[in-house]
């Protein structure tokens, strides 16, 4: 026999709390485990079929909201985790460290966006982010995605101590934009890439109908600039495609501007808004089309 | 050449002497030769005793070149001893020593002390027995040799101290002034040496037997050299000191009127003579006692002397200094602090010295320390196939200390297979025989003595009979070798077409367990003999001189003017006849010049009075000794010496001797043998039932020591003493600790330091107590033999087979043939000190253990310090020093466990190398996530697995036959793989296992997963990355084990136990035996299966079983083996084969077994991997799979389905790896499970495992102003990078940060490549300048 268990002592040397407390302070694997296990974190990497199994989850021009689940995503990590491990003693090992090694992920994920954008990261102080704060995320499939390079999308957040900077925002595919927030946001809000001041009009209420918003002009207490309100509603002025009075002839779609200039002067001069004549800066004012923006409120958590 | 004088008046009584010759007389009448120990030979008569030590290079052996045996110069037979002296009361006297001459049948008729006695060979070689050694006065001496035939040696009559105790050489190389003056006197010995007949000088040009000759003057220079003379260094420009010492001569012969020989002969040296002066010999006047230098037992100062007890000289000088440092003498640093000394002398003798802070005990220190306590003999010739050395240059430089192109086995045809299979079993079959011999030999030995001593009927019944035996054998020997020769010769030829060649490894080696070891301290230990180099600064030669090189005057300053005095006006002239070397008389006045108390005489004569001042008599001695006593500690040049002392003024080529020739007097002490006496107490059983055996070694574990007369064998001998142990480990010390000069010595190491620095005491001899084991089988390794001279005995004891594995055990020693005589095959027992004496070269007396009794009689037994593995019972080393040590069981003849690989088809057939005799059953690998266990057969292919199945609680193993390939384990192939997995399956009939075998699995998989917890052999294998992706795989092996003994069973000698062939019940011993060591990282044996039963797996590491198999089925109990057993035990060993197989017994040193790479390499590059895999969610229609990283692996994809109620598995051989790239599914997925199987491109191939950017994914952009890293992880020989159009740069194969700056778009491209091909991977990288 034997005389010499030194297996069984090896393990109760492995199970004790000041051990395992050491282990985890000097035993972090190094800095490229725990970059993949961030990387994995923020779903990098993870085959495309477990994150959309089906193409009818996300058909075309549409915008899933999503929560990340922490389960899953733990799951990942162990998965990851046991890559290597030939003995139980590997498994013990794996198991003492997991926790260390989640929480050396979460902060390497919270640096990969801060560090591709140049600032600094939240937890440069020290404080790493809470490895179960819930993360949540969007995957937006839409000819916007291609169509307006820079789309803005910017989380609020309840919570102020949130960083505003998503932890991943990537185009993935062609149409397809995936963002990974650290946290819940209250509302989402996807811009037009503001890049330049444009004249335009709305579109109206139907497919032929237009809308022009009017702008007080510092006359008769509306502010410039201000949405001009009346009874409650913007006042706008609305026009037809078929109304010939509105474009020039020649059927090139191109408005006429004194019609338009007419037009708006008679509606603001009847809010009040407006007296005499429009000058071109004012009339340009009520043309100025602001980028496209659209919010998304998280109904949930106002409940 | 040392001279010294003991001097012996009638008053001295105070030292004990032992002057013992060999009882040649004894030798036709088959008695005891040797001295027998504990001797009191009375006080010598008075006189003068001169001994002196030979040159070194003429007592040791030269083994020439391509030579088996070792030959030994011829000694001066001629020796001239001159006693002058400046008292005048002291007249001047010479005598001529004879040392060859041959008594005969004559008595020598001086009143000699001892009759020393030789043995030589008459011209028919039988022996002659004679008186040697006579003294002549020089005046009445005439030579009659001068043709005669040399017969002295170093070595005479088998005697390694032949030359040097007073015993033997009485007259021969010894001499005794008979000196009887009642006053006191001073006095001084020139003695000097030359040959009778110069032919048989070493230094004669012309070859004769012992003599190598030389004819030009590098071959002359090349003998000095093995002589380790030299007459200056070498390195001078020009060898000036040869020229100076050749020109000497040549001006020495020419002043002599000698015509010098031509050529070579004439100027270099063809003749030696030996000289050296012993001065200031102090004779107190006979009624006086002269003082001694023989060691006393004292208790009242430092001086007790200390024995050691170990296997080694090194444990001894370990458990010494232990003792020193924490006990007798505690440490200063720390005192009351013990510091493991111990473990760290042994750790730094064994080169595994440990990193400060790093445990010592290592069980591979143990290992190394246990393997030294064994002698080796071979053991035989295994044959084996290889393929013939591959000539590809890249890959020779790559594994040029390899053994070609080990890489890949053997393919034989069966008929080649059958010659090789043949010449093994025959070749082993024939090493055996030839250990049978040896030890009939042995036997045909002792029978023939006994017929000699006592001619009774059943002893010349039994001689006849192994006489009649070992001739039957030798018969068959020499017709084996032709037949061996002959199956050879057909191999060869066979197999040189098939560009194969037969080669010859090493069988397992024998081993005998080593005598036990002492050291004794504080007996003042001397450098008279085999230290002549010991003043020489610069080589390692002793300094020797040309005729003609002599001291012939000294310059003495008298205070006004400097006067040169003339050697021969201070000696009178010396008549020398031409009988004698004519440098004599040279030599002589050189002595006179050189003795100090000749410096009276010399001032006399410079001052010209009688009385010349004490100042000029005091620089005169100054200039006499200058040279010796500046030189030890002087950074002066020797010749700057010479001549700032005065010598020979104006004369470039003269030189002072060396100092080894010049001895100032004192009473001489030169320690040679221990004389021992012990008890030793035999305590074992057959089933060594009082032993433990703890894996390594057996230890005491039966209670109470058993000491008592019943098991008492008194054992005594006497052994040389030698110093050497000690001396080499100061000094290797010493240079370790120079290491650190300048730096801090780690403070894990300051024992050594304070060991080395006198805490310890170096002042130690140690010797082997050499026979004590063999008089346990009573064999008498201290005499030396009669050899019989009738050709019927002679030649078949002498007979020596073609191929000798051993040298003749014949004629060294005697057998104990005295009824009663106890016989113990296996020595295991306690011993007790009962008497020491260390007795030096003049017979004086050392005793270590005087009594305390004054009546005197009964020794006062001397409590031993012991070293490791000595230690008695649990006893471990403290201030109180055990009465006994302990011999832990040790067979005594030679023995071996023979660890051999066989046929994992046939168990007779040795694996040799060819493919067909792979001992490789199959392979497992353990599963230890899903409690599974697959099983490969032996080129890699999958068969199946075993799997837990059934209900919680109530599982059983199950064989599931792998995908498509797989069968049901009632067809595996390897009967041996199959037993193991029916053996787990408890059923023989059904792929499901019994009832039983569930925990039989949970406990076979825990066992396996805990072993390896610690082992983890790094081994060099190549598939270092295979166990990172699927686990450890282990190799289910075949072996054969053995324990053997070197030929037959030795036997009881005794007189009354003749014919009986009592082997005191070898064969019932039995001894527990590990395989495997889970204690050694090194070590990759998961466990085995004993004989065939595969109901048990015999683990290295039991674990902790909770729920065992009822009966159990993981074991952790040693194999037990004997000797003389029929067959060998067959064994299948489960083992990871990038670590060795190590098999310990206690009895034999650990033997560690490699499984050779080539059955390995191969098979695990080939060895088809599956993977459980599921739930997935995939395509297919596509076959979009997730894949594992890693360039090329090949993937596919194992379905399974039912058909018929069975299981039938698909293939999918084309799989689309999905990634995390946006690929929207066409098809509907589905989850499915599966396997996964991986084939090939481990190992063997050059592989990129990965190659990209980190933190950035597929397609690479990175924002401008960012350093990104490059990594990748590569196997083959060596890397490259390119970055777009640049230059190829040299890379390493695995980095984990490589900087990448650029703009716009790079491609980069990593290539790996070996010796069998190239890989290469490219990434495109964009770097943008938006954020």
């Amino acid at each position: 026999m034997n005389t010499q268990p030194n297996i069984t002592q090896l393990k109760n040397y492995l199970n004790m709390p000041e051990v395992q407390a050491l282990l985890k302070d000097i035993a972090l694997p190094e800095g490229q485990v725990q970059q993949w296990l961030g990387r994995l974190m923020l779903l990098t990497d993870v085959p495309f079929q477990n994150i959309i199994a089906d193409t009818r989850l996300i058909p075309t021009e549409s915008l899933r909201f999503f929560y990340v689940d922490p389960t899953w995503i733990d799951a990942l990590m162990d998965g990851a985790l046991s890559v290597g491990s030939d003995t139980s003693l590997d498994l013990m090992f794996t198991e003492v460290m997991a926790s260390v090694v989640k929480v050396a992920g979460t902060a390497i994920a919270a640096q990969i966006r801060a560090g591709l954008l140049g600032i600094e990261p939240d937890n440069a102080a020290g404080v790493l982010p809470n490895p179960n704060q819930l993360m949540s995320g969007l995957l937006f499939r839409s000819s916007i995605v291609s169509d307006w390079p820079g789309l803005h999308i910017v989380p609020t957040y309840a919570d102020e101590s949130i960083s505003p900077v998503p932890l991943r925002f990537e185009k993935i595919g062609g149409d397809m934009i995936l963002i990974i927030f650290p946290g819940i946001p209250e509302s989402v809000v996807i811009q037009q890439p503001s890049q330049a001041l444009v004249f335009g009009v709305m579109d109206g209420n139907t497919e032929t109908e237009f809308d022009i918003y009017l702008r007080g002009i510092g006359v008769g207490g509306f502010a410039t600039g201000a949405e001009i309100v009346v009874n409650k509603e913007p006042d706008a002025v609305s026009f037809s495609s078929t109304d010939t009075s509105f474009f020039r002839a020649g059927g090139n779609q191109v408005l006429n501007v004194n019609t338009i200039m007419g037009t708006l002067a008679t509606q603001m001069q009847a809010a009040g808004a407006l007296t005499g004549s429009l000058s071109p800066s004012e009339f340009a004012l009520q043309l100025a089309k602001t980028p496209e923006e659209v919010t998304f409120s998280n109904q949930t958590l106002f409940k | 050449m040392t001279v010294e004088a003991l001097v012996v008046t009638a008053a001295s009584n105070a030292t004990l002497f032992s002057v013992q010759a060999l009882h040649l007389s004894q030798y036709k009448r088959f008695g005891i030769i040797s001295p027998q120990p504990f001797v009191n030979s009375g006080q010598p008569a008075q006189g003068v005793y001169l001994n002196w030590a030979l040159p070194d290079g003429m007592t040791q052996g030269i083994k020439k070149q391509g030579a088996n045996n070792v030959d030994y110069p011829f000694l001066p037979n001629r020796w001239m001893i001159v006693r002058f002296s400046a008292d005048a009361s002291v007249p001047r006297a010479a005598w001529i020593v004879e040392s060859d001459y041959w008594f005969g049948s004559n008595q020598p008729s001086d009143n000699r002390l001892v009759n020393s006695m030789f043995i030589n060979a008459d011209d028919s070689g039988n022996p002659q027995i004679s008186i040697i050694g006579q003294a002549y006065d020089f005046d009445s001496w005439t030579e009659n040799g001068q043709n005669s035939e040399l017969f002295l040696n170093a070595v005479g009559n088998s005697d390694p101290m032949f030359t040097a105790y007073a015993g033997n050489n009485a007259f021969v190389f010894n001499f005794v002034d008979p000196y009887t003056n009642a006053n006191a006197a001073e006095m001084s010995y020139m003695v000097c040496g030359w040959y009778s007949n110069p032919q048989y000088d070493p230094l004669y040009n012309q070859p004769i037997p012992g003599v190598t000759g030389w004819t030009t003057e590098q071959d002359w220079l090349d003998l000095m050299t093995q002589l380790q003379w030299s007459v200056g260094s070498e390195a001078i420009a020009d060898n000036i000191d040869l020229t100076n010492a050749m020109q000497a001569a040549a001006n020495w012969l020419a002043a002599q009127g000698i015509t010098p020989l031509p050529g070579l002969l004439g100027t270099l040296c063809a003749q030696s003579l030996c000289h050296g002066l012993v001065f200031d010999v102090q004779w107190p006047g006979n009624n006086v006692e002269p003082p001694s230098n023989v060691p006393v037992f004292n208790s009242t100062d430092k001086s007790v002397p200390y024995v050691a007890a170990g296997n080694t000289s090194t444990d001894c000088m370990a458990a010494f200094m232990q003792w020193q440092l924490n006990y007798n003498n505690p440490n200063p640093h720390n005192p009351g602090q013990d510091s493991d000394v111990e473990l760290l002398l042994e750790a730094f003798n064994y080169k595994m010295l440990p990193q400060p802070g790093a445990v010592m005990d290592t069980p591979e220190l143990m290992n190394a320390m246990h393997n030294a306590w064994f002698g080796k003999l071979p053991g035989g010739t295994i044959w084996v196939v290889q393929t013939q050395p591959n000539n590809d240059k890249a890959k020779s430089t790559l594994d040029s200390n390899q053994q070609p192109n080990t890489n890949a086995p053997a393919s034989l045809t069966p008929q080649q297979a059958t010659a090789l299979a043949n010449l093994n079993a025959q070749q082993a079959a024939y090493d055996a025989d030839c250990r049978q011999l040896i030890s009939m030999q042995v036997q045909l030995y002792a029978d023939w003595m006994k017929m000699n001593l006592d001619p009774i009927a059943p002893i010349k019944t039994q001689l006849a009979a192994t006489l009649a035996a070992v001739n039957v054998l030798i018969a068959q020997l020499s017709a084996d070798e032709a037949l061996i020769n002959a199956a050879h010769a057909v191999l060869v030829a066979d197999l040189s077409t098939a560009n194969l060649q037969v080669i010859n490894k090493p069988g397992n080696s024998f081993y005998t367990p080593n005598d036990p070891v002492f050291l004794v301290n504080n007996a003042k230990r001397s450098y008279k003999r085999g230290e002549d180099i010991i003043y020489s600064k610069d080589n390692d030669s002793l300094f020797v001189r040309f005729t003609g090189q002599f001291i012939k005057s000294l310059q003495v300053n008298t205070g006004t003017s400097e006067v040169v005095v003339n050697g021969s006006v201070v000696c009178p002239p010396l008549l020398i006849t031409n009988q004698v070397p004519k440098e004599i008389p040279a030599l002589l006045t050189e002595a006179y010049l050189l003795d100090t108390t000749f410096a009276n005489n010399i001032a006399q004569i410079a001052m010209q009075q009688t009385n010349p001042p004490q100042s000029i008599i005091n620089t005169i001695q100054q200039q006499q000794t200058l040279i010796w006593n500046a030189a030890l500690d002087s950074s002066l040049d020797q010749r700057t010496l010479e001549q700032i002392s005065g010598f020979n003024p104006g004369d470039p080529l003269f030189h002072v001797p060396s100092k080894i020739g010049v001895w100032q007097w004192q009473q001489p002490w030169n320690p040679l043998y221990l004389e021992w006496q012990v008890n030793f107490y035999q305590a074992v059983d057959t089933g060594l039932s009082q032993w433990v055996f703890d894996g390594s070694d057996y230890s005491w574990g039966g209670g109470n020591i058993p000491v008592n007369n019943q098991n008492q064998q008194p054992l005594k001998g006497r052994s040389l003493l030698t110093p050497v142990q000690a001396v080499t480990l100061q000094s290797q010390l010493q240079d370790f600790l120079n290491t650190y000069k300048g730096q801090m010595l780690p403070n894990e190491y300051i024992p050594l330091k304070d060991v080395l620095n006198g805490v310890g005491d170096w002042d130690v001899l140690s010797q082997t107590l050499k026979g004590l084991t063999m008089q346990l089988i009573q064999w008498d390794i201290q005499q030396f033999g009669y050899i019989p001279t009738t050709p019927e005995y002679a030649e078949p004891m002498e007979y020596v087979p073609g191929n000798p594995t051993q040298v003749q055990a014949v004629g060294h020693g005697m057998p104990i043939v005295m009824n009663g005589t106890p016989f113990y095959p296996v020595r295991a027992g306690f011993v007790e000190i009962l008497q020491l004496w260390v007795v030096d070269d003049f017979g004086q007396v050392y005793d270590l253990n005087p009594s305390t009794s004054s009546g005197g009689g009964v020794p006062n037994p001397m409590p031993p310090i012991p070293a490791i593995g000595f230690e008695p019972g649990s006893y471990s080393l403290n201030l109180q020093l055990p009465q006994y040590f302990q011999l832990p069981p040790r067979v005594i003849q030679g023995s071996r466990l023979d660890f051999n690989f066989v046929s994992a088809n046939n168990d007779a057939v040795l694996s040799n190398q060819d493919v067909a005799t792979t001992p490789i059953c199959g392979w497992i690998l353990p599963n230890h996530i899903d409690d599974s266990v697959s099983v490969y057969d032996n080129t890699g292919q999958i068969l199946g697995e075993l799997t837990l199945m059934g209900a919680t609680g109530a599982q059983h193993a199950q064989w599931v036959a792998a995908p498509l390939i797989g069968v049901s384990s009632m067809k595996i192939a390897n009967a041996h793989l199959q037993s193991f997995v029916q053996g787990l399956l408890g059923n023989t009939g059904n792929d499901e296992g019994s009832a039983w075998s569930g925990r039989a699995l949970a406990n076979f998989m825990l066992t396996i997963d805990e072993t390896l917890w610690s082992v983890d052999p790094l081994g060099e294998r190549d598939n270092q990355n295979l166990s990172i992706l699927i686990g450890r795989p282990i190799a289910v092996i075949r072996a054969s084990l053995q324990l053997e003994l070197y030929g037959n069973p030795a036997t009881d000698l005794t007189i009354a136990k003749t014919g009986q062939n009592y082997n005191g019940n070898i064969a019932q011993y039995s001894f527990d035996t590990q395989i495997g060591n889970i204690d050694l990282t090194g070590d990759g044996v998961m466990g085995y299966f004993n004989a065939d039963n595969y109901s048990q797996f015999n683990s290295v590491h039991y674990g902790e079983v909770v729920t065992p198999a009822s009966p159990p089925y993981v074991v952790n109990s040693f194999t037990k083996l004997q000797f003389l057993a029929e067959s060998p035990s067959y064994i299948t060993l489960l083992l990871d084969p990038r670590g060795s197989i190590h098999t310990s017994s206690g009895i034999l040193p650990v033997l560690e077994i490699i499984l050779p790479d080539l059955y390995v390499g191969d098979v695990m590059n080939n060895m088809l991997l599956e993977f459980k895999t599921g739930p997935l969610i995939m395509d297919t229609q596509t076959w979009k799979v997730p894949l594992p990283a890693g360039a090329g692996l090949k993937w596919s994809w194992l379905q399974p389905a039912q058909v018929e109620e069975e299981l039938a598995w698909t293939e999918v051989t084309s799989l689309v790896n999905q990634t995390a790239a946006v690929q929207l599914p066409i098809n509907s997925p589905s989850i499915r499970e599966g396997k996964l199987k991986l084939t090939g491109a481990l190992g063997s191939q050059p592989s990129i495992y990965f190659f990209g950017v980190n933190n950035f994914t597929v397609p690479y952009t990175i924002p401008a102003g960012i350093t990104a890293q490059l990594s990748w992880a590569a196997q083959g020989a060596s890397a490259t990078l390119t970055i777009d159009k640049g230059a190829s740069v040299s890379v390493p194969l695995n980095s984990a940060g490589y900087a990448f700056n650029g703009s716009g778009t790079q491609v980069v491209t990593l290539a790996v490549l070996d010796g069998t091909g190239a890989v290469a991977q490219t990434i495109p990288i964009t770097i943008i300048t938006e954020s």
